[in-house]
């Protein structure tokens, strides 16, 4: 009984197992390169044209701002932000601009790319756990309930901030 | 892309003229162009093997196996950045998922993450000092400012095959939230001097390395120290980590120099009346120091010549060399001084 449900299984992966790979493993690094170097230009742009401005923000409005840039690029770089943006005659820091708008567009693009359903965290999440269950068990089943997961993520891209 | 509006509102930021705006919009097209291919080739386009993307979180030890220092420079070796932190990414590597039973996080690196470490972020934050110590290593400041403690995790063992391991303390990393006590000594030495220090093999006063290392400053001293300093750092054309690139570069040409000098110097005696050896002496002694010359002095009296010995002393020429011209074009200041 097993067997048939075993064999039923590797009937069904076959449309996946014998496609073979559209890109190489050298492909893809480079559209990694290519995504990082558009992030590190975009970031290099941006820095050239930023100035100090001083803002005027409900205390609430700062805090969801900063808990959000903690989540970001990380606790100790926002209080660093904030520590420059303090001083008696602050200015914009080239080099904490660029390495700050990495970050940012590394989290931002990593979070894109990796998320199971962009539009929805929860749910995101919850697709990644089970993914990650599958293939920790490291069977064929993997591929077979896999896949089709993949698919089903890759249909809903969009270039919004998606919970995220 | 909201993050980025909470971004410039904590830290007063703003795109200067809707031009700029508009030409950061259009790069963010570029951005989400490459985003969707990636993600498309990373789940439909290779599937015989688990890619993914290699973000390397905030509180990793750097690890040459798998990780760039995107903004790092040749002060350091590879060994030496194994023993500091990681503060983000800002280039996003490639790995391959190797599935563990056990839950372990293991993969295969592909292409390296570039990471921002946590002391050039300190480098970069922290004021111009007002002054600098000399005759001190590079490791030797400030390493709580560094977040070292003896708890931290080893780098992973295994070489091809990598598990990843956050370390857990690390609130502060140095951008603290009590920087002056964490960051104080770290700054201090840029570039510290290195120093002849058996005094048993080569009598020496003077370092033989260039290290930015004023003198102790007078009122007058410090303003011109001031004034050199508006001028490096001020437009933001030459920052501090480039003028350390610079003298780390000069280092470099120094030590070929005298290895070169080193491997092709021939003892030959000269023959010369005694005032003209005094003023030779004279002019050494500024250089060198009164024990160098009297050693080398010793030393020339027998034919054999130790290339050491020529080495270094061709260093401390140099320095000195290079020292006295930077006192005359910034009229005093910057000094190798006496250690």
């Amino acid at each position: 009984m097993l067997s048939e449900i075993r064999g039923r299984e590797l009937i069904g992966a076959q449309v996946f197992l014998k496609k073979a790979d559209l890109l190489t493993v050298s492909d893809v690094k480079d559209k990694v390169n290519a995504l990082n170097g558009e992030n590190f230009q975009a970031s290099a742009s941006l820095g050239e044209s930023l100035v100090h401005v001083k803002y005027e923000l409900a205390k609430e409005e700062w805090e969801a701002a900063f808990a959000e840039v903690c989540r970001t690029v990380s606790e100790p770089l926002a209080r660093a932000l904030v520590k420059e943006a303090q001083k008696p005659e602050p200015e914009v820091n080239p080099l904490l601009v660029q390495v700050v708008l990495e970050m940012y567009l590394v989290h931002f693009c990593s979070s894109m790319i990796e998320s199971w359903f962009p539009g929805n965290r929860e749910t995101s999440d919850f697709l990644t756990t089970i993914y990650n269950e599958i293939r920790r068990a490291g069977e064929f089943i993997v591929v077979h309930y896999g896949l089709p997961l993949i698919f089903f993520q890759r249909n809903n891209l969009s270039p919004v901030d998606g919970g995220h | 892309m909201m993050g980025l509006g909470h971004i410039f509102k904590i830290a007063e930021w703003n795109i200067e003229s809707p031009d700029n705006l508009k030409a950061f919009e259009q790069k963010l097209f570029a951005i989400f162009k490459a985003v969707e291919d990636l993600r498309l080739a990373l789940g439909e386009k290779v599937t015989s093997v688990d890619l993914e993307v290699n973000v390397v979180g905030r509180g990793f030890l750097f690890d040459h196996r798998w990780m760039v220092d995107a903004y790092g420079d040749a002060r350091q070796g590879n060994m030496k950045k194994s023993t500091e932190f990681v503060a983000g990414t800002t280039g996003i590597g490639l790995k391959r998922v190797i599935p563990s039973p056990s839950g372990e996080d293991l993969f295969e690196n592909v292409l390296s993450p570039k990471v921002i470490l946590v002391s050039t972020l300190q480098e970069a934050l922290l004021p111009p000092p007002s002054r600098y110590k000399r005759g001190q290593g590079p490791g030797e400041a400030g390493q709580e400012g560094r977040g070292r403690s003896s708890s931290s995790k080893a780098p992973p063992p295994v070489k091809e095959v990598i598990t990843t391991t956050p370390h857990s303390c690390l609130d502060t990393l140095g951008l603290t939230k009590n920087p002056t006590t964490a960051v104080g000594n770290e700054h201090e030495t840029l570039s510290a001097g290195r120093v002849i220090v058996d005094s048993n093999t080569i009598p020496s006063d003077r370092p033989h390395d260039l290290g930015l290392t004023p003198a102790t400053a007078t009122d007058e001293e410090r303003e011109s120290l001031l004034a050199a300093r508006a001028i490096v750092d001020g437009s933001g054309a030459a920052p501090v980590m480039a003028v350390i690139d610079a003298i780390l570069a000069l280092r470099r040409e120094i030590t070929q120099v005298s290895n070169f000098l080193a491997e092709n110097i021939r003892h030959t005696s000269y023959e010369l009346f005694q005032e003209e050896l005094d003023r030779c002496y004279q002019d050494s002694e500024k250089m060198l120091g009164e024990r160098l010359l009297k050693f080398l002095h010793k030393r020339s009296e027998g034919e054999e010549l130790s290339q050491s010995l020529i080495k270094m002393t061709i260093q401390l020429f140099m320095v000195s060399f290079c020292a006295s011209e930077w006192k005359h074009y910034l009229d005093a200041t910057l000094d190798v001084g006496e250690c």
